[in-house]
């Protein structure tokens, strides 16, 4: 007689708790400690990323530097560039593709800095934030591309755990 | 002309702070966050994560501090031999 420990929660599930709330998947394991350790520690490396650097350290693939869409022309019409070209416009920010691992949390502040390169109502020449250059811009970006990383780690680990039986 | 002097940072996560002289200290963090996620994936036992992160941190910052050293000295050589 097997005395394992199956678990009865998908694998797919666990990665997608894992993905929309990092260390999810774990706690739909029944491994609170666990989740709650590696969820808090992602989410307190993101928001150290964002206020390190400014949320306008992150660059939206689709958007220019004044939070404009970019627009490519096929010689009759405008088409939105992340629907056009999507891999040409990844490939020009490439910090993109970590940080998404981080979550809905890193679609939210790349809308956020999308809002915040905008021009101020106030002031129609200048962004409603700052952006950040040279080292500190680098830093912040790294923090939010680990960030993702270690998110993509902890969900692959979740999900095998589950597929495994082995909460 | 000091421009960086007359920074002021008034709006948390709408300007980068200002820690472009104290920037080798954010490496601390960041090498803490892939500690403790890396060894809580690790370990069997939760109880054991914080001494292990802290070991696993503190040879992460010694290895860091090894390689600087060590090119360090390759570039004073290099320039030696120039």
């Amino acid at each position: 007689m097997s005395t394992e420990h199956s678990s009865t929660v998908p694998s797919p599930l666990v990665a997608l708790a894992g993905w929309v709330v990092p260390g999810a998947g774990y706690m739909l394991l029944g491994q609170i400690g666990r989740g709650l350790t590696i969820g808090i520690t992602i989410l307190l490396l993101f928001a150290a990323g964002l206020l390190i650097a400014g949320v306008r350290v992150i660059d939206v693939p689709g958007y220019d530097a004044s939070g404009q869409p970019v627009m490519v022309s096929d010689g009759v019409n405008q088409h939105w560039a992340l629907w056009a070209a999507p891999l040409a416009e990844i490939r020009d920010k490439p910090w993109a593709v970590p940080q998404l691992l981080s979550g809905p949390v890193s679609i939210a502040a790349a809308a956020w800095s999308v809002y915040e390169s905008r021009p101020d109502v106030n002031t129609p020449d200048e962004p409603r934030g700052a952006a950040s250059h040279g080292r500190v811009s680098e830093i912040g970006s790294l923090y939010l591309s680990v960030a993702g990383l270690l998110n993509l780690m902890a969900i692959i680990d979740s999900s095998h755990r589950a597929s495994q039986g082995n909460p | 002309m000091n421009f960086l002097a007359d920074y002021s940072y008034s709006h948390p996560f709408l300007q980068p702070l200002p820690v472009w002289d104290q920037w080798y200290l954010l490496m601390l963090p960041l090498c803490l966050a892939v500690s403790v996620v890396y060894k809580s994936i690790k370990c069997k036992s939760m109880k054991k994560v914080p001494m292990q992160a802290a070991i696993i941190t503190a040879w992460i910052l010694l290895s860091f501090f090894a390689a600087g050293v060590g090119l360090a000295g390759l570039v004073s050589v290099v320039e030696k031999l120039r």
